[in-house]
């Protein structure tokens, strides 16, 4: 049941590529380089296949760095310690290892390839986004915590004598007085992200990076990866304007330039 | 339990194996941060020129470094090399063809990484150090480059080693990169090892031990080089 759902999802969303791919590249044919422009489609359909997986990964990972460092302020003791340890293993260790510890690794268990998870570990998409989002929740999560523990003390201690619980101070007092300051790293993060989503075309992925690896394995053309390369960086340009732009309505923040200022200084 | 006797050491567990790609991946760090330390050098230098052409250029290269993923960079050093030195070979009538070592090819592209980044951080601490400090020094009679290696630099230090040990923590990551250009290193080894002996899950997760070691021994010194160099009152750290 779940099974066919999906496939019929992935066939929507690739044909739905597919057809922005025609319309897209029909026009600006003659402007492409010679090498590129028979793997146009390719080029478009890998460009949003990235788009869409880092959106998720990153709105994922919001998600869960919000309750985790909420965890981590108000939390019992040993749920913080397991949280710390959560976001050290993942902090410490290369994405490339943690992609395929579970996409190669788990694949040996004979119990995890009968359970009802095999659907979605056995996909490389899958594995890509649970990974992808585990690994930014923890860095998120020691961004969001961090800049809590640097908030003024006055403000929780404030919130308390108004009678605020625990849970609405973190969530009404200091988790927004925090997104507003680490909004940069977090842009910096998302960045970061998108950078490492080209590692999931390792599990047979064909985002951007997959399908310029399938091309240029047939071609041996290094024009292939520089097509990729400006695609990354008009990523990079669209992520950074979307974070931009959501701080400027969010947050009614600082003017353009020293938003970009904020931005270069954290590498 | 059979399967942790698989780590073991000597000829009979992948254990001596896998700390030997272990060293690989240090070795390959470390020259890295030599080679990309220079080339942030450079950078940040071109960084610092009145010339705005000239920043321009070196703004432009960080930009299209930073924008594309550390995986394409790395490929294409490797691909694009050994495709540069050939050409270069044949428009001087040698008719070889010759394939630059791996370990090469991945020092220059994680160098070329690591330079990008540590020439923002080598440019901030050149900034953050009082322009006075290089005018006093004129004033006592040292010549320009006597005042900037014997008074700017060594004050650069203390701003400069915080960023650039995050950096290294990044880089030893991203050595992780090069076991898909099948150099033998840490995780490339627990990769072929898990294949050989068909239980893949294991050497990963002894990878990641190995990988989370290094990263832990690195952040101590990191902490120790923070507190020696750490100015009273502010935090650079």
């Amino acid at each position: 049941m779940l099974d066919s759902w999906l496939k019929s999802i992935y066939v929507l969303i690739k044909n739905w590529h597919f057809s922005i791919a025609e319309a897209l590249c029909t026009p600006i044919m003659a402007w492409l380089p010679q090498s590129i422009t028979p793997h146009c489609n390719r080029f478009i359909d890998g460009f949003l296949t990235t788009f869409e997986l880092v959106i998720l990964v990153l709105l994922g990972a919001f998600l869960c760095a919000r309750l985790l460092s909420g965890i981590l302020i108000l939390g019992p003791h040993w749920a913080k310690r397991l949280l710390n340890a959560y976001v050290y293993c993942f902090r410490g260790t290369p994405v490339l290892i943690q992609l395929w510890l579970v996409y190669y690794g788990l694949a040996q268990f004979v119990w995890v390839r009968e359970s009802e998870l095999w659907l979605f570990l056995s996909s490389g998409w899958w594995v890509g986004l649970i990974v992808l989002t585990l690994n930014s929740a923890a860095y998120q999560t020691n961004i969001l915590f961090s800049a809590i523990e640097n908030l003024e003390p006055g403000q929780s201690e404030g919130a308390s004598s108004l009678g605020l619980s625990p849970y609405l101070t973190y969530h009404k007092i200091l988790l927004p007085q925090a997104l507003r300051v680490s909004w940069p790293a977090l842009a910096n993060e998302a960045i970061l992200i998108l950078k490492a989503s080209a590692l999931v075309s390792t599990i047979t992925v064909l985002d951007l990076m997959g399908h310029a690896r399938t091309i240029f394995s047939r071609s041996y053309d290094l024009w292939v990866y520089g097509g990729a390369a400006v695609l990354y960086i008009a990523l990079t340009a669209i992520i950074t304007l979307l974070a931009y732009s959501i701080r400027r309505i969010v947050f009614k923040a600082l003017p353009a330039d020293e938003w970009f200022k904020n931005l270069t200084k954290k590498n | 339990m059979e399967s942790f006797n698989k780590l073991a050491l000597g000829a009979t567990g992948w254990g001596d194996e896998l700390l030997f790609g272990a060293l690989m991946t240090v070795t390959l760090a470390i020259s890295s941060l030599v080679v990309g330390f220079f080339i942030g050098a450079q950078l940040a230098f071109l960084k610092l020129q009145p010339i705005k052409s000239v920043r321009g250029f070196a703004h432009l290269i960080t930009l299209l470094f930073r924008g594309t993923p550390e995986f394409l960079i790395i490929l294409v050093v490797f691909f694009g090399l050994d495709a540069l030195i050939n050409a270069t070979l044949s428009a001087f009538l040698f008719d070889t063809s010759v394939s630059i070592p791996k370990f090469w090819a991945g020092t220059i592209g994680l160098g070329l990484i690591f330079g990008v980044y540590a020439s923002e951080v080598l440019k901030a601490a050149y900034q953050a150090v009082p322009q006075l400090t290089l005018e006093a020094a004129r004033a006592l009679g040292l010549n320009f480059h006597q005042a900037l290696i014997q008074i700017h630099i060594p004050l650069m230090w203390r701003h400069a080693l915080p960023g650039l040990m995050n950096l290294w923590l990044v880089l030893l990551k991203d050595t992780s990169l090069v076991a898909v250009i099948a150099f033998d290193e840490l995780l490339r080894t627990a990769k072929v090892a898990g294949e050989t002996e068909r239980e893949p899950f294991i050497f990963f997760c002894a990878a990641a031990l190995l990988y989370l070691l290094m990263t832990w021994l690195s952040d101590l010194i990191r902490k120790a080089i923070a507190k020696r160099v750490s100015i009273v009152g502010a935090h650079g750290c």
